[in-house]
């Protein structure tokens, strides 16, 4: 069953056309992950299906919650990871037993078991990536929309967020962005190249259940454009 | 070290005073009494000028918080709509131009001579303007940083002005609460000179009718170490909290 489903959408920012009829199709419990350029359009892709951006044209059905987990993770500096887990939670009116429930099962989902009571600033970029899934997990989405969540992450952290990731797959439903080929090899069930100006979604891979090299090979061949299936003949 | 440099610095300029001081005691000495009859006329004095201090405090203190809570309000009203914003904006720039002076003489004119209210009301006209500026430069930055961010989190309206944007703008109302406060202080015994129940600046004009030059640097002395204890152990500590996480 599609959760997300984008039929012929465009968008133009700032005067210029950034996507044109973009086509995309997510099942419910599926990782999708997309590729393309900096300064493709990604990221407006995502804030589109968030609900950030209006498209200018197009059908845009999402189905479920949605939580997006922006590139820079807007956590909130003056409160600490537990205070920015709970606040939309509290913004919702929940009672105080529920707010506890969620941020206890929304941490322990991604393995958040440090302290809780660090500034952002305080916490690494793992761990802050972590908190902003938490948030998102914790007010219920069964979508999760993350733009580039490695960036900058160190080999310890990058591996510990790819294992919460893939702790998570099947329960909700991914849509990732990343320029990680391993870590996109490695969780992905299908890829999606966006490229062109304007951008639109002009290949597909479908990974899932391949062994992880031919994934890799897969992904290889899709970023530079050879054909994906035949070349192994 | 920098600390030593920083004392060191208030002893020499202190220091300094009271040598001009003393030399023009000796100069004119009708005039002029000596720092040491002038301390000593003030200490005995002390019962009064602690009254006073805190009845100028007060003054100031209340004028600034309505001022305040008046800047924040304003601010609020002109995310409301762009033509809200063009009549905030407007505003500023007004009020930042009209002279204290003239806020002290309106005020004594519609409140009149013989209470606290001309002096609350000044500290207050005189702190908003500088509010207001440093308020709407917060509230504008914090949209840029956290506006976003909120849409995520899902706080709208009073929500969002109570947890996102006044937490994201407390180093700026606390950078602009330092010279707002001192200003309010410094124009609000004006006020009190012009006509009050009491106050440093009603001492200081009565002791200048008087001739009684004695307790008028006395508490000329005193408004200045006022000023100072009240940068130095609130505004200044305030100001480096506020930054804590930036
Ligand atoms: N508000 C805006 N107004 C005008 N142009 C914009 C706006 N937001 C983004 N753009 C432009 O749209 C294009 C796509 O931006 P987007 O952030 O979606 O790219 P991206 O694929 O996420 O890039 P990156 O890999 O660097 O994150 C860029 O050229 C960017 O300059
Ligand atoms: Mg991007």
């Amino acid at each position: 069953m599609a959760v997300i489903e984008l039929k012929a959408l465009s968008k133009s920012l700032g005067g210029r056309k950034i996507l044109e009829n973009v086509n995309l199709t997510v099942s419910k419990g599926e990782f999708y992950s997309i590729l393309g350029p900096n300064g493709v359009g990604k990221t407006t892709l995502l804030r589109i299906i968030a609900g950030l951006l209006k498209p200018d044209s197009g059908r845009l059905r999402v189905e479920g919650s949605v939580g997006f987990v922006p590139q820079s993770d807007l956590l909130l500096p003056w409160l600490t990871l537990r205070e920015n887990i709970e606040l939309p939670l509290k913004l919702r009116r929940l009672e105080k037993r529920e707010i506890d429930e969620r941020v206890f099962r929304a941490t322990y989902l991604v393995g958040l078991d440090g302290n809780l009571s660090l500034y952002p600033r305080q916490a690494s970029g793992g761990t802050r990536r972590k908190a902003a899934i938490a948030r998102a997990l914790a007010l219920g989405a069964d979508i999760l929309l993350l733009d580039e969540p490695f960036n900058g992450l160190d080999v310890s952290s990058l591996t510990s967020l790819r294992e919460t990731l893939m702790s998570l797959k099947g329960g909700v439903t991914v849509v990732l962005v990343s320029h990680q080929v391993y870590e996109v090899a490695y969780l992905s069930d299908r890829v999606g190249l966006l490229t062109g100006r304007p951008a639109m979604i002009r290949v597909e891979e479908v990974l899932e259940s391949l062994p992880l090299e031919k994934k890799l090979l897969k992904i290889n061949n899709l970023i530079l454009g050879l054909p994906g299936d035949k070349e192994k003949e | 070290m920098e600390i030593h440099l920083t004392i060191t610095g208030f002893i020499v300029v202190f220091a300094a005073v009271l040598l001009t001081w003393l030399a023009s005691s000796i100069i004119w000495p009708e005039i002029m009494p000596s720092p040491v009859e002038s301390l000593q006329f003030t200490a005995e004095r002390w019962r009064t000028l602690l009254s006073d201090s805190l009845i100028t405090l007060e003054n100031t203190v209340l004028g600034f918080t309505i001022a305040l809570i008046l800047a924040i309000a304003t601010a609020w009203a002109g995310l409301a709509h762009p033509l809200a914003r063009s009549v905030v904006d407007a505003l500023n720039t007004i009020v930042q131009s009209v002279s204290a002076l003239v806020w002290a003489l309106f005020f004594l004119l519609l409140f009149g001579f013989s209470t606290n209210l001309p002096s609350i009301a000044v500290a207050g006209a005189t702190a908003y303007p500088i509010l207001l500026s440093g308020i709407l430069k917060g509230f504008d930055q914090a949209l840029v940083d956290y506006g976003e961010a909120a849409a995520l989190i899902g706080a709208r309206g009073r929500s969002f002005l109570r947890y996102v944007l006044l937490p994201a703008s407390i180093p700026y109302i606390v950078a602009s609460s330092r010279p707002a406060l001192g200003s309010a202080l410094r124009i609000s015994v004006v006020a009190e000179a012009f006509g009050a129940a009491g106050g440093m600046g009603y001492r200081l004009w009565i002791f200048y009718e008087l001739h009684e030059y004695r307790g008028f640097l006395g508490w000329a002395l005193a408004l200045l170490v006022m000023m100072l204890l009240l940068d130095k152990t609130l505004l200044e500590p305030l100001e480096r909290w506020s930054r804590k996480w930036l």
